[in-house]
């Protein structure tokens, strides 16, 4: 008797799992990519004071690589490369490059709520994270799947995220990011869905470090373009000085 | 004066106009700033201000094969700095063409060069001035040709040939760099020309008797490595070999870290010149081939970062020959975007013949500076 009151438990149990893996793979299917390139517009906001940046870049899944240049007036030609967990940036005031410890990577990117680490990861969520379903909510009018991430690998960005996914295009709408002691340190809504092929693409991303106060981070995707070819000597050294 | 700065600043902003014509036909990027440093010294007895009115005009122009970079600057001086270095100066830092071939980059015109890890106490750096009130200021190029060759993503040599016009003496230098496991490493060989005595640097050499000392050819070779464990960390090791002189080792070790995803920032680094003396009263800081002149010292930087528009820090040199230490906080706030204000002050711990003396350098200095870039 136990065991059939034991199987009655773990078996929906189970099958609610394995929905979670499937609903993180469709994620993951719908955002990763072989390339991309990209022009942003990010705007930082703190109160009514605005800074504005713009930047272009492209990103590799294989090597986990990633490049980007700024272009707004005040940090034109300042330039980062990304290889696997490594960063370096090129000053061209200084016309050199400086590599950044590994440690600095959890900052805000050109003092943005967006640290290096979340602009430039490109791994799959899956393979950082246990997926556990959680019980569906409607966030902004859309029916969303709830999805509770704990990361599983100890350089995995966040310790816990929940991820709204919005049922229809697979596209996290809502996601908190959670420190290792159970802070919220992060939100992040995304908005403005696109298709671009076959994906479903949000052209506008809202960034709030939950420790500052009436501070937020918005992405604007002025361009994005995925599985494009892309130059040899892209992620290298050599292309922070061209 | 203030008929001579309005002046100045139509100037600025006449040659800043008919450039953006120029560049909106020419396709060429202008971007530059203007940066003002007010600036107050309290000795014992007195007080002294001084003011810097910095223009800064950046060309660049970019194709497939080719970059064109042009830095320029234009200073006018107030107060008591005019005694030291005149009431305006006009200067090039910058100006070269890098052509992008298959067979590597080739750089030809006034450019930085740099063999080692960027950054103060680099053993392989040519110009070893210091600016104590912006660590990160632009320093002068050389006149130069540079040639790169990738041999892959992380890895290449790079090669130059050069003269240094403010010595007077032709440089080469060679490094060969790659990146294992995480660090960032190089192989540096460099030589330096024997200096030779020019109308400008005469008087200096002669001051400071370096023309039976240092007037010889002069080798350096060493290697350098930056990554982390953790912990940042970074270091070089060079040994330098002259006709003249003892040879002698330079070298430096630096860890950093930061705290509360990348808010609060720890970084030390420690300096050593075999060549540097222990005699407190020679410490003087006299040419661009030297940080400093002691054997032994250490700069420690604690920042902050509130949020976007707010950072703090602390900044500290210590000469751990005599001591004696200067302690440089500072505040900046963005006040808006491209317009940024920095409040920084800088108090001396030593006296008398000691190197950071506020006999020498006055007790506390305070500095106001506003930029804006466009």
């Amino acid at each position: 008797m136990k065991k059939i009151i034991l199987l009655t438990i773990l078996i929906p149990s189970a099958l609610y799992a394995q929905a979670a893996t499937e609903i993180i793979k469709k994620v993951d299917k719908n955002q990763l990519f072989t390339t991309q390139r990209f022009r942003v517009l990010m705007t930082i906001q703190k109160g009514e004071r605005k800074l504005i940046k713009e930047f272009y870049g492209y990103g590799m899944k294989k090597g986990e690589k990633a490049f980007l240049e700024f272009t707004n007036p005040e940090d034109r030609g300042v330039k980062y490369l990304k290889i696997d967990k490594e960063l370096w940036i090129y000053f061209p005031d200084a016309d050199d490059i400086m590599k950044i410890s590994g440690h600095m990577l959890r900052r805000g990117m050109m003092g943005s709520d967006i640290s290096y680490e979340d602009m430039l990861e490109t791994e799959h969520i899956e393979k950082k994270y246990n997926p556990k379903r959680l019980k569906d909510r409607t966030v902004g009018g859309k029916n969303c799947f709830v999805i509770d991430l704990t990361a599983r690998v100890p350089d995995a960005i966040y310790a816990r995220q929940v991820v709204y996914i919005a049922k229809d295009t697979y596209v996290p709408v809502e996601v908190e990011m959670y420190a290792r002691g159970g802070r919220l340190i992060k939100k992040m809504f995304q908005s403005n869905i696109q298709r671009v092929g076959w994906r479903h693409i949000p052209q506008r991303a809202i960034i709030q470090d939950t420790r500052k106060r009436n501070s937020k981070t918005i992405l604007e995707f002025k361009e994005i373009k995925f599985d494009i070819a892309i130059p040899r000597r892209a992620f290298s050294k050599r292309n922070l000085k061209r | 004066m203030k008929i001579l700065r309005d002046v100045f600043r139509t100037a600025v902003i006449l040659i800043c106009s008919s450039l953006q014509l120029y560049a909106d036909t020419a396709d060429i990027d202008i971007t530059g700033a203007l940066r003002n440093d007010a600036f107050l010294t309290k000795y014992n007895e007195s007080s002294e201000y001084s003011d810097i009115l910095e223009a800064k005009i950046i060309l660049q122009k970019k194709t497939e094969n080719w970059n064109l970079y042009l830095d320029g600057r234009a200073y006018l001086y107030y107060g008591y700095i005019t005694e030291l270095i005149g009431t305006s100066d006009a200067k090039l830092m910058r100006g070269f063409i890098r052509y992008f071939t298959e067979m590597g980059d080739f750089t030809l015109g006034k450019t930085y060069i740099n063999l080692g890890n960027p950054g103060i106490f680099n053993p392989f750096e040519l110009d070893k001035s210091v600016n104590l009130t912006d660590l990160s200021y632009t320093k002068e190029g050389i006149i130069a040709l540079e040639y790169a060759l990738a041999f892959g993503e992380l890895s290449g040599i790079k090669a130059y040939a050069g003269h240094d016009s403010t010595i007077s003496n032709y440089t080469t230098g060679l490094s060969l760099y790659s990146n294992v496991g995480g660090f960032d490493f190089g192989m540096v060989a460099n030589r330096k020309g024997p200096t030779k005595a020019t109308a400008e640097n005469e008087d200096m050499m002669n001051q400071y008797q370096t023309l039976e000392t240092d007037n010889a050819a002069r080798n350096i070779a060493g290697v350098y490595f930056k990554g982390d464990l953790g912990v940042g960390m970074q270091g070089a090791y060079s040994y330098h070999i002259s006709d003249r002189k003892e040879q002698f080792s330079e070298a430096n070790l630096g860890l950093d870290y930061s705290f509360f995803d990348g808010h609060l920032i720890l970084s030390a680094i420690f300096y050593y010149n075999q060549d540097g003396t222990d005699k407190t009263e020679e410490n003087m800081t006299i040419d661009t081939e030297t940080y400093f002149s002691a054997k032994y010292y250490a700069y420690g930087n604690i920042t902050y970062i509130f949020d976007e528009f707010l950072s703090a820090d602390m900044g500290c040199f210590a000469n751990l020959n005599d001591g004696s230490t200067i302690i440089i906080p500072e505040l900046i706030v963005v006040i808006a975007n491209g317009l940024i204000m920095t409040l920084q002050g800088a108090y001396v711990t030593g006296s008398g013949n000691q190197e950071f003396s506020r006999d020498l350098l006055g007790q506390y200095s305070i500095l106001l500076r506003v930029e804006a870039k466009f």
